[in-house]
């Protein structure tokens, strides 16, 4: 007899419905899975056996072929064990179902029966409501993360004798449900202060401006003075995250296989740290068969925080530049092309020198004048030009630091930077540019309009500190975050004048002659 | 070296290319030979081993292999490099009267006599936004008064220097410590046009040579060789300038010094200067008092600071805090009674009129 049971296929974070097709004949002996699987489907033929046996149900002693509709798309991973199984016991007659086909189920099987938790079940879940199905069957351990999807009915099982039991009706499940709102307002957001963080008002005033307007921001200072401290305190002055976000952060890193233990939902926004030894394909995504997310997708809808900035491999730092532009990153492989969103503010230090106490006033520096040219010069001039905000954070005596004033705590900012978002927001609603640091050039002029006098300003200030051309529309960016923070509609040339400010970097290494000025 | 072997000038170039040749050597071998023509023809039949030697007089003559002399000196002078030897019109005067002036300078752009009332400047490559400012406001004085500007072209207070000379119009001379048509530091080139233009650059060493670390200390006693004086800037306690100041002294010229703060690394060779007895300068007023240059007054000073006048209370307050040496911008925000953020932008106003600079490490120092 032949039976058909709906598994899926994650690519990226989208899913694909996989029908899978068991056909039971007379004959000698054998079972074959076909329609492009891979190790780990083929190794499914083991567990699924022994978890059959040992659920007290027969493996048919007869011709198995399971075949995986559709059959042109390489399928991978252990989730298929499930549906494989259900579609083997339906086939040899050892259950009958009575809720109907129109339903998904995944789930890897241990050799017990018992089943595993899959990767991914968030983008599953939202491909029921997709292709409207009527139910899905997920193991008990994903079963909250399903149901973060509105309107859709799970039912969480935690062995294949469970999942056979609903199917005949023979037991009653109730639905698994979860109070979504409930989670984001629930989590109590603890965040390290940023007023724990003594003086260092320039380098806070970027944050803020970067935090505003999703402005990537680049710190410069020697060892120790508190780069680190202060990247880690952005998560606490950003705003609370939104459902949509949430959900869209949840997704990737279940994909990912990195859901938190604690909740089904990440309620946290996320703030990555990757060590500067992480390859191209670790950082934008990659691998095999099918793309991971890297950590530009992990840290969607948060921070990437990349620490010693310079020490990062060439490619590595030029790969981030399309998907900081894009907010997307796809990653193209000769059989399928996987997209991974990834809205990320991104955070860099890094040392002025080799030794990293070029300029600091307590120590000497001992790297020779090319040694830092050499060092400076691995951050490529669109590279430098891409970070927005660029601050130099001095290292603070014991006796500085005793002295300076601790400033505001995040919750205060927190409140600056929800209101220049909500401006953001109501100026792009309709637009796939969630803030201001995403315009493009037409949206600057329209959103960017200066007064005669500003716009002189601008034109002579770029001239007079010698910054390339295509400073103008990243200060205008700056500019217009500025005047959102201080809830002004109009870009004042005070806006202006603190804006070109934050590209001190470029117009050091510009009059220098370490990277060449670009043309607009 | 007498004046009739300007004649004899390619030879003389192609003796000087020699691996390994010396000033006395060359004397000698000119001496032994009766001219530098036939002191070349020696070479190239291996006849000078008596003055250098067995293995030299091999070396020399294998290098002489195929080289003719006035064929490389008109190639030369066809791409625009100019070749000038002792006691000819456009060798500097000063340089000719060291002890061991570089037999055979070559040159792009225009050597004229004005050089002989130069002044050099100076300094650390790896300068502070205080030696850098002090060093193009020095140029740009010195430029004022019609006092051309000699450096050594590298990173930091050299490159500042020409800089300020050449932004404000004036001469200047760089010195290299490669062959003429090499760029070093890369990252120069353009400086490298602009000296050209407003001035030269020189080089005792033939096209093409590379820069080498011991071609450097040699290169400095021609920045001290031909100028009236020399300015240190910004030295660490082992720096090149510091050669550059004793070779100066050597030849009897003046050595000014820069002091700066204490704790200062870079400031720790000046300083020292300082304490064994040279001459310390707070402009380049002084300077030119202590050479007897006097102030030709025709050009103004043209880099004019706005009215200070039209500043606020609140710049007015910052520009005295950042004058009196606080430069970092906590401290600013801390006396100023407004938001970092209204401070960073009347700073960034001051900046652009010209008042105040911001270096490599974010702080913001006055301008001169």
């Amino acid at each position: 007899m032949l039976a058909k049971v709906n598994g899926s296929a994650v690519m990226g974070i989208e899913s694909l419905k996989v029908q899978i097709e068991v056909d039971i004949n007379m004959g000698l002996p054998c079972f074959e899975i076909v329609g492009l699987p891979d190790a780990a489907i083929k190794e499914s033929r083991t567990r699924v056996k022994s978890a059959i046996k040992n659920s007290i149900y027969e493996f048919p002693n007869s011709r198995i072929y399971v075949n995986m509709a559709p059959a042109d798309i390489k399928k991978t991973g252990p989730a298929f064990d499930l549906p494989i199984a259900l579609g083997i016991l339906e086939a040899s007659e050892q259950f009958s179902n009575v809720m109907g086909g129109k339903y998904i189920a995944v789930g890897e099987l241990s050799l017990d029966g018992h089943v595993r938790d899959v990767q991914g079940v968030l983008a599953v879940a939202n491909g029921i409501r997709r292709d409207s199905l009527d139910f899905m069957i997920v193991p008990r351990g994903n079963a909250e993360e399903a149901a973060l999807v509105d309107g859709i009915t799970v039912y969480g099982v935690s062995s294949l004798r469970e999942a056979v039991c609903l199917l005949e009706g023979s037991r009653t499940f109730d639905p698994v449900m979860v109070n979504v709102d409930g989670l984001l307002e629930s989590e109590a957001l603890e965040y390290e202060d940023l007023s724990e963080v003594r003086g260092q008002e320039a380098a806070k005033r970027a944050l803020e401006i970067s935090a505003a307007g999703s402005h990537n921001l680049l710190m410069v200072g020697p060892p120790g003075s508190g780069k680190s401290m202060l990247a880690r305190r952005i998560p606490g002055i950003l705003p609370g995250l939104n459902l949509t976000e949430a959900l869209e952060i949840t997704c990737i890193h279940s994909v990912a296989g990195r859901t938190s233990v604690d909740g089904p939902l990440v309620t946290k926004r996320p703030f990555r740290t990757p060590h500067s030894s992480i390859s191209v394909a670790g950082l934008a995504g990659g691998g095999f068969p099918l793309p991971k997310p890297g950590e530009i997708s992990l840290a969607h809808n948060g921070i990437l925080y990349l620490d010693e900035f310079t020490l990062f491999s060439r490619s590595a730092l030029e790969s981030l530049r399309s998907p900081i532009e894009e907010g997307e990153v796809t990653i193209v492989r000769s059989m399928s092309a996987v997209r991974y969103p990834c809205r990320f503010g991104l955070v860099a230090s890094m040392n002025p020198c080799p030794c990293g106490y070029y300029g600091d006033p307590g120590r000497s520096c001992s790297c020779s004048a090319g040694d830092i040219r050499r060092y400076l010069n691995r951050i490529s001039g669109p590279l430098l030009d891409r970070m927005d905000l660029q601050v130099e954070v001095p290292r603070l005596s014991r006796y500085q630091l005793e002295e300076r004033s601790s400033g505001e705590p995040s919750s205060v900012i927190r409140g600056r930077v929800s209101r220049a978002r909500a401006l953001q927001e109501e100026r792009f609603s309709g637009s796939p540019v969630m803030s201001n640091s995403g315009m493009t050039h037409s949206m600057i002029e329209r959103f960017c309009r200066l007064s005669k006098q500003s716009m002189q300003f601008l034109g002579n200030a770029v001239e007079k500190l010698g910054l390339s051309a295509r400073s103008y529309d990243r200060a205008l960016k700056v500019a217009r975050t500025i005047a959102d923070l201080e809830g002004s509609e109009k870009i004042k040339v005070e806006h202006l004048a603190e804006a070109v400010q934050y590209r001190n970097l470029e117009r050091i290494a510009l009059s220098e002659g370490t990277i060449m000025a670009t043309k607009r | 070296m007498n004046r009739d072997f300007a004649r004899e000038k390619p030879f003389l170039m192609s003796l000087c290319a020699l691996p390994g040749m010396r000033y006395r050597l060359l004397v000698e071998m000119i001496t032994l030979f009766g001219s530098p023509k036939g002191a070349w023809e020696a070479v190239s039949a291996g006849q000078a081993r008596g003055v250098a030697g067995e293995g030299k007089n091999d070396e020399w003559r294998s290098a002489s292999l195929g080289v003719d002399p006035v064929k490389v000196f008109s190639g030369l002078k066809a791409r625009g490099i100019g070749v000038k030897v002792p006691g000819e019109t456009g060798y500097p005067v000063l340089l000719g009267e060291i002890d061991d002036p570089p037999p055979v300078i070559y040159c792009k752009g225009e050597l004229g006599p004005d050089l002989d009332r130069g002044v050099a400047i100076v300094g650390s490559r790896k300068a502070t936004s205080y030696g850098k400012e002090l060093a193009r406001s020095f140029a740009r004085d010195f430029s004022d008064r019609g006092v051309p500007v000699i450096s050594g072209a590298a990173y930091g207070i050299d490159s500042e220097a020409h800089r300020g000379a050449v932004m404000n119009g004036g001469r200047t001379a760089a010195i290299l410590g490669c062959g003429i048509d090499v760029v070093y530091p890369r990252t120069s080139a353009r400086l490298y046009r602009e000296i050209e233009e407003s001035g030269c650059l020189i080089s005792e060493y033939p096209p093409g040579t590379p820069p080498r670390k011991q071609h450097f200390p040699v290169r400095n006693r021609i920045i001290a060789g031909m100028s009236l004086g020399v300015v240190v800037i910004e030295a660490a306690k082992r720096s090149g300038a510091l050669i550059t100041a004793d070779l100066a002294l050597s030849y009897g010229r003046e050595v000014f010094a820069v002091p700066g703060p204490l704790y200062s690394q870079n400031s720790s060779g000046t300083n020292g200067l300082i304490k064994s007895g040279a001459s310390l300068i707070t402009g380049a007023a002084d300077v030119c008092d202590e050479l007897g240059i006097r102030d030709r007054g025709t050009i103004g000073r043209k880099h004019s600071l706005e009215d200070e006048a039209s500043l606020d209370g609140i710049e007015s307050g910052l520009i005295e805090k950042i004058r009196e040496g606080v430069c970092d911008i906590d401290e600013l925000v801390q006396g100023a009674g407004c938001t970092p953020g209204e401070v960073i932008s009347r700073l960034s106003l001051m900046q652009m009129k010209g008042y105040i600079d911001r270096g490599h490490d974010g702080r913001f120092h006055p301008r001169m």
